[in-house]
């Protein structure tokens, strides 16, 4: 079921306010991962996991608690070595890279724990980002969550669930990486804030290329352009028709 | 110039009260010279500590770092302070370099007893080893070879005073810039979560050592400060039972605040220069009142007097919302 790769047929273009990169989906893979074998001391978490991520994607990672979808992420992120197989981003083999060295490359990874700093405030916790990416452009990052600028000066650990999401979404979009991985962004929050992040993730996907972990199903058939279905630290399932997608046809292989 | 006035403000009232109490209390300039050299010791340790949360059982060693080398420069080789005074920075700086990448390495438990273990080995090292250049316990003696200094004489306790509220000045400036600069914030980030930091990009590696070398070149300031004041050095100042007074200094005060290392000398100087007049054991009282703050004022005494402040000017607040 995995495409096979071609020639790009969109391209990264300004927007109209000159302000943003747009990007647009295209068949130049960002990620690729080979054949990714992982444990954790002797427990064996993942056995030759391989995917493909192109420019511009929403893909969806699905799969029942324990399936490794989190192993995978942190592994990709840097933060896990592997026992075997190799991660390309951009081509580039960061399989051996330490995970700020991955960050710093493009490649951002949101926490499932939704863990910000809580004894500094959101402005503080916005420089935090910024001072490692050099991008203080906070304009273009707070565009997609206006409600964070009427909190700048709240510390962290007094911001609601969704608050805590919005500020770590904004915070890992500083330094415009071009591939967000996003480890259950809406796990424990209510409906109404779903929604938002929801439109969120759409305007985020205009200028990044975004992998999801997510256990929302009508969410993931709302948002992906693609599925992947992990069980058993094993990819069993790639779904790439729309309709099977809204049609959650993935769910059978979880 | 606003920004500026921010940052001068704190130090500057800080440095003034100092000089207020000297005035009203002329018999106690030595020990206001103290508190000042101490709470540079102890904001050294509120980088490691209060900042990056990184307990250490070997602080006297980074003190007695910056107190040998200008000890044995003075003792031996030169008599110009001020040069003892950039050897010991120099030194401070030699020592972060090279312990910290080894010591940073180790986490919680296993950096607080490195650092105790280096602290061990250190006091041997001045007591035993090195007994031809250090003298062993019977310590260095050099005040009559030290050279007056252009502008103070830093040879005369008056003078030496005014040079430590120099000193402070300037410390107290920068460590109040730290508290609020990026650097200061991706401090306190990797204290609470390490890992978050390296996915936003940061070599947490670097800042940790970055912040370990802070504090060795700032323990060797205040180390140099004693050497100089008291024109003597001893292994006393290395000997690890000495760690728990940073440590109790540093909780006293508050941990990871601007001001806290300096209330925090005052209260743990204080308690032991008055309970001594009283009783011989003055660690029961600083005991007593250690454990009361780790239960009850976890902010130390500068959070608490920041909590009530909040507090005062909420009701200020509230009672000037219901006239209107």
């Amino acid at each position: 079921m995995t495409r096979k790769s071609g020639a790009a047929t969109g391209s990264l273009k300004p927007s109209e306010n000159g302000k943003h990169v747009m990007i647009e989906k295209s068949n130049e893979r960002i990620l690729e991962v080979k054949e990714l074998s992982v444990s954790y001391k002797t427990l064996h978490v993942l056995f030759d996991v391989s995917l493909e991520i192109q420019t511009g994607e929403v893909v969806v990672v699905v799969g029942r608690n324990g399936a490794g979808k989190t192993t995978l992420f942190r592994t990709v992120a840097g933060f896990l070595k592997q026992d075997s197989g190799t991660i390309l981003f951009k081509g580039e083999d960061i399989g051996h890279l330490p995970s700020y060295e991955v960050a710093l490359k493009g490649l951002k990874y949101i926490q499932q724990d939704k863990h910000v700093f809580a004894d500094l405030t959101v402005r503080e916790n916005l420089e935090l980002g910024s001072y490692a990416t050099k991008d203080y452009d906070w304009d273009r990052v707070l565009e997609h969550f206006p409600k964070l600028k009427t909190l700048m000066d709240r510390k962290g650990g007094n911001l609601s669930g969704g608050e805590r999401q919005m500020l770590l979404m904004a915070q890992s979009l500083l330094g415009k990486p071009e591939l967000v991985l996003m480890d259950e962004p809406t796990e424990g929050l209510a409906p109404h804030v779903i929604e938002d992040l929801k439109g969120a993730f759409k305007k985020i996907s205009e200028q990044s290329t975004l992998v999801i972990i997510e256990q929302n199903l009508p969410l993931t058939a709302e948002v992906a352009h693609r599925v992947y279905a992990m069980k058993e630290g094993k990819i069993v399932a790639e779904v790439a028709d729309k309709k099977e997608i809204q049609d959650l046809a993935f769910e059978k292989y979880l | 110039m606003d920004k500026l006035s921010r940052y001068l403000r704190g130090p500057l009232t800080l440095v003034v009260l100092i000089v207020i109490a000297r005035y009203f209390f002329p018999n106690k300039m030595t020990f206001l010279v103290e508190i000042t050299t101490f709470s540079i010791y102890i904001i050294a340790n509120d980088i490691l500590y209060g900042y990056m949360g990184m307990v250490s059982f070997g602080q006297p060693f980074y003190l007695g770092v910056g107190a040998y080398a200008s000890a044995i420069y003075l003792a031996h080789i030169g008599n110009n302070i001020l040069v003892a005074i950039a050897l010991a920075l120099l030194m401070g700086l030699i020592a972060g370099l090279i312990l910290g990448p080894a010591f940073i390495r180790l986490r919680g438990d296993y950096f607080a007893l490195i650092n105790a273990a280096t602290c061990a080995m250190g006091l041997f090292l001045v007591e035993k080893i090195l007994y031809p250049i250090t003298r062993g316990d019977d310590g260095l003696w050099y005040r009559s070879r030290m050279h007056a200094t252009p502008l103070l004489d830093l040879r005369k306790p008056d003078q030496f005073f005014w040079f430590a509220m120099i000193v402070l000045f300037v410390v107290m400036i920068w460590y109040t810039w730290l508290d609020r600069s990026a650097m200061g914030a991706s401090f306190r980030a990797i204290k609470v979560n390490e890992n978050k930091m390296k996915f936003l990009g940061y070599d947490t590696f670097k800042i940790r050592w970055t912040g370990y070398t802070l504090m060795c070149i700032l323990a060797a300031l205040a180390g140099s400060m004693y050497a100089i004041n008291y024109g003597f050095v001893n292994p006393s100042i290395t000997e690890p039972a000495r760690a728990a007074e940073v440590l109790v200094a540093t909780l006293l005060g508050g941990a990871g605040s601007v001001y806290g290392p300096f209330f925090g000398t005052f209260a743990f100087l204080g308690l032991k220069d008055l309970v001594s007049t009283f009783v011989s054991r003055w660690e029961l009282a600083v005991g007593v009142l250690t454990i009361i703050v780790c239960f009850k004022f976890s902010g130390g005494v500068w959070g608490t007097i920041q909590t009530i402040g909040a507090k005062i000017r909420s009701r200020g607040k509230a009672s000037a919302q219901s006239a209107t």
